[in-house]
């Protein structure tokens, strides 16, 4: 079981290096969003900010990310509001944690 | 090289803007919707073409079915030869086999791997710069056919054989006859002049088209040709499907016999009519016309004379000859 708040390092492309700021502010973004909707009963929109984000994650490297995504998908899709919670927990724990070193995969 | 990349989520937008700059690409458009990419759509270069090159399409965009985006481009008149790469999750068979038959050229599969990507788009432009290539030649070839049939029309008309026949045209008609006819006035000798229509002609190509046409045309022509063997004599294409005959040094009765000659020889050819209404086969109709020129006269009353007589020989039944001396001499009554 590894601490909770250990550092999670995330390879990432470094010619995507000016994306990441912009990036990370969106998944903040989309914490919150995931958040509000869950306190509103929305699931629906639940469902759909995680179809987004597992469009994305693993393109940017964040393949981490992909796992919890189809979990609120799957959940916000069968009005499963017990799994949204916990993914979005999850979500809520791993994203302060992720920390982007530059590496080139094709190097 | 006009890149559109359309997909509802900035991130992706974004990671594949970073991507293409990277790879070289300059003219990169970014949609977040359809909507949005119909400015690109309706754009036209000066040509009237479209700037873009590729387009990439998102499949998985909210609201949106992709795969009836991709075939309504496929279905725009112009943006149909821009190749469309579309981007999707979903890569089982069946998807890609959707995909395919709704238009896109290839596939990209989420997460984005930029070896594949750059792959993929490096093909599909290539195919693009192909195409585009082949449509120009085609638009030259197209050019230079037209001028070339330009020129042929121009040579024919400076040239003294008529193209389809290859027998002298009525330009060279002309000038022979003015020739003779000038020559005959300064010795005294007679000059005569056939003008021959093949009978019922119009019938024969609506029956056997206009190939057959042509080719009737060409055997009359070698026909006339072949019987005439005399330097001062001279057989024409006159008009569509009547020809002149000059006869130098040719009284009215000899004439008249070279013209049933021919008349023999045509029917001698024995080239189905079922449609001529005076034989089974297709035959000419000839005017006679015979002058002995005087300087001053003019030369059109020869001409004038075998038209005539050509149109007697046509109300007299066809298939024959009607020989008429020009208007100096005893009018002649076959």
């Amino acid at each position: 079981m590894s601490d909770s708040a250990s550092p999670i390092l995330v390879a990432v492309n470094p010619d995507l290096e000016e994306l990441i700021p912009g990036f990370l502010a969106n998944r903040a973004r989309e914490l919150a969003e995931l958040k509000e909707a869950l306190g509103r009963g929305d699931l629906a929109q639940i469902r759909a900010i995680g179809h987004r984000l597992r469009g994305v994650a693993g393109s940017y490297g964040f393949g981490m990310l992909t796992p919890l995504a189809r979990e609120l998908e799957q959940g916000g899709g069968e009005g499963n509001a017990a799994v949204c919670e916990r993914a979005i927990a999850e979500y809520a724990q791993l994203l302060p944690r992720l920390q982007v070193t530059y590496l080139d995969p094709d190097a | 090289m006009g890149i559109l990349v359309i997909d509802d989520s900035e991130d992706i937008l974004q990671l594949l803007r970073v991507m293409l700059e990277r790879a070289g690409y300059q003219d990169i458009r970014l949609a977040h919707s359809m909507d949005e990419a119909a400015v690109h759509f309706g754009e036209r270069t000066v040509e009237g073409r479209s700037p873009l090159d590729l387009i990439l399409l998102d499949l998985m965009m909210p609201g949106t079915d992709g795969l009836e985006a991709c075939a309504r481009l496929k279905a725009d008149p112009v943006l149909q030869d821009v190749p469309v790469i579309v981007v999707t999750a979903r890569t089982s068979s069946k998807a890609l086999e959707e995909a395919f038959q709704a238009g896109a050229i290839d596939f990209v599969r989420k997460p984005v791997d930029r070896t594949e990507l750059l792959t993929r788009i490096r093909s599909a432009l290539r195919l693009k710069q192909e195409m585009d290539r082949t449509k120009a030649h085609e638009r030259q070839l197209l050019e230079l056919t037209e001028g070339l049939m330009a020129a042929n029309q121009a040579l024919e008309r400076l040239s003294s054989l008529d193209g389809l026949t290859e027998i002298p045209n009525r330009r060279s008609f002309e000038a022979f006859l003015d020739r003779e006819w000038r020559l005959a006035a300064r010795k005294g000798h007679p000059i005569s002049l056939l003008m021959i229509d093949i009978d019922y002609f119009k019938r024969f190509n609506d029956r056997y088209g206009h190939l057959a046409g042509d080719d009737c045309l060409r055997r009359v022509a070698q026909a006339l040709s072949r019987a005439l063997g005399r330097p001062g004599d001279l057989v024409a294409r006159y008009g569509g499907e009547e020809f002149g005959v000059i006869l130098a040094d040719t009284p009215l009765e000899n004439a008249t016999l070279v013209a049933q000659g021919l008349s023999q020889a045509v029917r001698d050819l024995a080239i189905p009519h079922a449609e001529s209404g005076c034989s089974d086969r297709v035959t000419i109709s000839l005017g006679v016309a015979s002058q002995v020129p005087v300087p001053g006269d003019p030369q059109e009353a020869l001409v004038l004379a075998a038209d005539r007589a050509l149109y007697q020989a046509k109300e007299a039944g066809r298939n024959g000859a009607w020989p008429r001396p020009v208007e100096r001499e005893v009018p002649h009554v076959r």
